[in-house]
């Protein structure tokens, strides 16, 4: 009985919200039917698109308006975030279960204060949340054994991280030894391209070596990459299992102390071999060129101390000394030449390798190894806006990822001016096409679009699996 | 009052239907209402017990089911007959199936307490007497009557051998080495031999100390999850030990007798994978096991196998890395099972025993009552450092010159300025004037809370004891820009050198063998030796080291300034 007048409830106040819609929809988009909306997902289209429409466009027509950072936050989380999308996502199903339920969340509010262990029963609340609260970041931790905001009235051993993506974390500071363009926070396209190459090595390892699917990559709105491992097989790894993948995948290892990172083995493993060809086609353009990292004393001496014989760094130096305006490129020949003509028997397996220990030093990717293991770990939400550069945490697909602009992500303040311009010409010839989001009608739609679907990929799956589950049951 | 009479209906309406028996199978859905007498009673749950028990005699016999179903036919004809309908003629079949029926509900009564458990062992303990390999995964406990002096004595026993290997391990010595100490140590303390010892040793006496000392092990070391980690790393290097010093005949057997199988790969599949897989001619003939790669972790994080589509191509010279998975997989799990268990542990013959073992054993850790609290302040710090090994003083001058420290080495730091005593006002205070470039409320938001976290009064509020030398040199390896570990692990050679020099030290002879430690892997080792050559202990005539190896930086500060002190009194 009970739950048949929740469901009533419910309904209705669908219903309410839909007549709502109407209302704002009558005056823009007078021609278009209202029985099209029979079916569910019309239903619930219409509940994720905004209501709120109207409040923009009463407000600053003029465009040279742009308001402070919070009142575009709102306007991003109240307009633009996904939140159907990014739900389905979390939940990996359209029915709202415990996978969303017990999954942590954490906001940093504008006064930098960090809020953990928030979590929500369904979209509404999370959506109501953030419009409320207009987190500067949105981090997802763990889907825990139970409701995170209850985790203080638990017996520990009863909240336990049950499941998590698999994510990596790779930041252009951990490259700021090698990097000589900027440094600290600042990036430029010369310096990006360190993180196209760990994507394109990252992505095809973890597909190929592991079988994972289902690979979220997402600009973190600063420096750096976010990769989200999707596949359930991914989401269930113990912190062990996770940290064996990533001590598979780490290559560079030795702090700040230790010149010489790479060591390689004789019989070099198909993976970094893989990754070694990727690495030649990238080194000259990036390393050599753009970088220039031979071009002063300086710099070439942290090449140099790669090289494991002090004859020869000594001689390199005093060459390139003589001739120091020399491009890197042709640097890079002498050295190579000067390795392969050298007579030293015993060491001369070491010495050669040092040339591909020098290339893999200088483009695998640098991993942020904490960030991975623990499966309780925080992680920058997707479609976040970095509170800094205003720039949308948007995804990356690792196929063209060569062509990804880091400086042409869409901020807040265009999205805004996007935004106004289209709803003032919208308001002039009203409804020509049916919108069902509002970020249709930015520079965010070809990102919204890869997102939907990507977690269509996975849905798909998932439909496919239980299907076969099924089907094996009927046949028992 | 509503339940009950739904019962009573339920069953009544049973009872009605129930008279009537209508074939030889029985559900036992219901149990039986009627009245029967005691001796009824205690007959047919006799009658019915010897048949369930020559059941068991015949299965533990190992006959095969053909021979079991003869021979319990003919106990049930005597005892418990039960014939199907066409023996409606010639016996009383509803008598016959009303004598089955109540029998099983009074034994279902009588063994319902914990019959599964019992079964079960009662198979084991039978079967158990006889341990066929050296090798044990450890499955079932023992269930015989021992002597308290016994239980001591094996428990401590095993204790010994694996300090040992912990010892071994710390002293980083080889795993040759290790394994050549620790067969040593086995045969004094618990020995341990293969079959083909059979003539000349007791061998089930060997194995049943074994596998009793484990399991008393087990029950010590269940706890809490560090005294878990530490029997599990042990336990899992000495079945290692013990794996490799078997013959592959026997290893084989045991594996197969315990259900341990790979699928393999067939030659013409290795043959189209030959590139990838990357085998040297020495392994090629062998087989490749295909396993997820959940399963072959330690190769997988070694780079040491062939990964596709997330199977592990594990070659047949890689085997023991899978056996040890699984070991250790079931013994996590025992582990888990037995400190739910311990808490209903009440026996005061053995709980202080199970207490005193793993509290004998467990090392210095520099906390609570080990430290003197607020002989330190902040102030003191500087002209302490003198005393700190290298691995804080590396910090310490880090964190002087960059007002800054990142977060491992902030935690490294911090915990051992707690070890040495300083409070967590003080500590406060250290950090903030150290961190001068910060600003007071970046401070407060960032880094307070984890200093006060450090000292056990943030967050899940456990006191962190300061860290020991393996986890510095193991654990988080510093990443680039980070200046966190052990110097003698993280620095490289010329760096190495560099620092040693700096620290007065310039005898070539005494910088080379300390380089000469450091190159293989004893790391601590030369810790101590750096501690002996700056304080002028070394014994330059003989080669035995004159302090005890370090395993902690808070003993490195310990022993610095006692002997400071004991330098003075003189």
């Amino acid at each position: 009985m009970s739950l048949q007048s929740e469901n009533d409830a419910q309904t209705s106040l669908m219903e309410e919200i839909e007549e709502m819609e109407e209302i704002v929809e009558t005056e823009e988009l007078e021609d278009i039917e209202d029985t099209e909306k029979n079916t569910k997902e019309e239903l619930e289209a219409d509940f994720w698109r905004n209501p709120s429409r109207t409040i923009l466009q009463a407000g600053h027509e003029s465009q040279d308006f742009i308001p402070d950072t919070s009142e575009l936050l709102r306007f991003f989380y109240t307009k633009l975030f996904p939140y159907k999308i990014y739900a389905e996502w979390l939940n990996y199903s359209k029915e709202i279960d415990k996978k969303f339920i017990n999954r942590e969340f954490s906001f940093q509010l504008s006064n930098e204060a960090v809020i953990r262990h928030l979590s929500f029963n369904n979209p509404d609340e999370l959506k109501a949340e953030i419009v409320k609260q207009c987190p500067l970041k949105i981090d997802i931790g763990a889907v825990y054994s139970a409701k995170p905001k209850d985790k203080r009235s638990l017996r520990p051993s009863a909240y336990k991280p049950v499941e998590k993506e698999l994510v990596f974390d790779i930041d252009l500071t951990d490259y700021d030894d090698i990097r000589t363009c900027y440094k600290g926070g600042d990036i430029c396209l010369k310096c990006w391209q360190f993180m196209t190459v760990a994507i394109k090595i990252l992505d095809v390892a973890l597909r190929e070596d592991f079988g994972f699917k289902h690979l979220l990559w997402i600009y973190s709105g600063r420096r750096g990459v976010h990769c989200w491992i999707c596949d359930e097989r991914a989401r269930k790894l113990n912190n062990d299992e996770r940290k064996a993948i990533v001590s598979y995948l780490e290559v560079i290892k030795g702090g700040a102390q230790q010149h010489k990172k790479v060591y390689l083995y004789k019989n070099m493993h198909s993976s970094l071999k893989r990754s070694l060809v990727i690495i030649e086609d990238y080194f000259e353009q990036i390393v050599l060129e753009d970088q220039d990292v031979l071009k002063d004393e300086q710099n070439w001496t942290k090449v140099l101390n790669c090289i494991p014989d002090e004859g020869l760094r000594k001689e390199l130096n005093k060459k390139w000394l003589q001739l120091p305006l020399k491009p890197s490129i042709d640097k890079w020949h002498d050295l190579k030449s000067e390795i392969s003509h050298y007579k030293n028997k015993k060491n001369q397996w070491r010495l050669d390798s040092s040339i591909s220990e020098i290339m893999f030093q200088y483009l695998y990717p640098r991993l942020d190894d904490k960030v991975t293991t623990q499966i309780n770990h925080l992680l920058k939400s997707p479609f976040c806006v970095h509170p800094k550069t205003e720039r949308v945490c948007v995804p990356i697909s690792p196929d063209n990822c060569e062509n990804f602009d880091p400086l042409k992500v869409p901020t807040l303040t265009t999205l805004y001016r996007q935004l106004n311009e289209t709803n003032n010409t919208a308001s002039d010839k009203s409804g020509t096409k049916r919108i069902h989001h509002e970020y249709e009608k930015c520079s965010l739609k070809s990102y919204m679009k890869y997102f939907e679907n990507f977690v269509e990929g996975i849905m798909k799956e998932i439909r496919e699996k239980n299907r076969e589950a099924s089907e094996m049951s009927m046949e028992f | 009052m509503i339940v009950s009479s739904q019962k009573k209906q339920k069953y009544g309406q049973f009872k009605k239907l129930g008279v009537d028996f209508e074939y030889l199978l029985n559900f036992y859905k219901f149990p039986p209402l009627e009245d029967i007498t005691i001796e009824e009673f205690e007959t047919f749950a006799l009658d019915r017990l010897q048949v369930l028990k020559a059941i068991e005699g015949a299965i533990l016999r190992n006959k095969t089911e053909e021979q079991i179903r003869g021979h319990i036919n003919q106990i049930s004809d005597e005892f418990l007959p039960l014939r199907s309908n066409d023996g409606k003629q010639r016996y009383d079949l509803q008598a016959e199936r009303r004598k089955d029926h109540i029998s099983h509900f009074i034994l279902r009564l009588a063994y319902c307490r914990n019959s599964q458990k019992k079964q079960k062992y009662g198979q084991f303990k039978k079967l158990g007497v006889d341990f066929e390999y050296l090798l044990n995964f450890y499955k079932f406990p023992p269930l015989e009557d021992i002597t308290i002096e016994e239980f001591e004595t094996f428990a401590l026993d095993r204790l010994q051998v694996l300090k040992a290997i912990e010892g071994a391990i710390l002293r980083n010595k080889t795993e040759e080495q290790i394994r050549g100490h620790i067969n040593q140590i086995s045969d004094e303390f618990l020995p341990l031999r293969s079959n083909d010892g059979k003539q000349r040793y007791d061998l089930q006496a060997e194995r049943r100390k074994d596998h009793i000392s484990h399991f008393i092990l087990r029950l010590a070391y269940c706890r809490n999850e560090e005294l878990r980690q530490w029997f599990l790393r042990y336990e899992c290097i000495l079945f290692k030990i013990r794996f490799t010093n078997e013959k592959k005949e026997d290893r084989d057997a045991f594996l197969r007798d315990e259900n341990i199988i790979w699928p393999q790969l067939s030659s013409t599949e290795k043959e189209s994978m030959k590139k990838e897989l990357n085998l040297s001619q020495e392994y090629w003939k062998d087989p490749i096991f295909v396993v997820e790669f959940e399963n072959a972790l330690e190769l997988v994080s070694r780079r040491a196998v062939y990964l596709k589509d997330g199977k592990a191509y594990v070659p047949a010279h890689e085997q023991i890395t899978l056996v040890l998975s699984e070991f250790r997989k079931r013994l996590e799990e025992a582990l888990l099972l037995a400190s739910k268990a311990f808490p209903k542990l009440d026996d005061e013959r053995i709980l202080p025993l199970l207490n005193n073992i793993n509290k004998q054993y467990l090392g210095k850790n520099f906390m609570g009552k080990n430290v003197v609290e607020g002989k330190v302040t902040a102030d003191d710090v500087d002209e302490l450092v003198g005393h700190f090994p290298l691995c804080m003083q590396n910090l310490h001058k880090n964190l002087r010159t960059s007002k800054h420290l990142k977060h491992y080495g902030r935690r490294q730091y911090n915990l051992f300025l707690k070890g040495i005593g300083l409070t967590i006002e003080e500590a406060l205070i250290f950090w903030r004037k150290s961190f001068s470039m910060i600003d007071d409320s970046k401070f407060q938001r960032e880094y307070a809370y984890n200093i006060r976290h450090n000292y056990g009064i943030e967050g899940r509020r456990k006191d962190y004891a300061p860290l020991g030398c393996m986890s510095i040199i193991t654990n988080n390896q510093p990443g680039p820009s980070e200046n966190h570990g052990c110097p003698f692990r993280h620095f490289s050679e010329e760096n190495m050198k560099a620092t040693l020099i700096d620290n007065g030290i310039r005898n070539t002879d005494q910088i080379n063998n300390i380089i000469t430690l450091v190159r293989d892997k004893h790391y601590q080792i030369a810790c101590t030796k750096f501690y002996e050559i700056t304080r002028n202990l070394e014994d330059l005539n003989e080669d035995k080291p004159v302090v005890e190896t370090i395993q902690h930086p808070n003993q490195y500060y310990e022993a610095s300034t006692k002997l400071t002190k004991s330098k003075k009194k003189k």
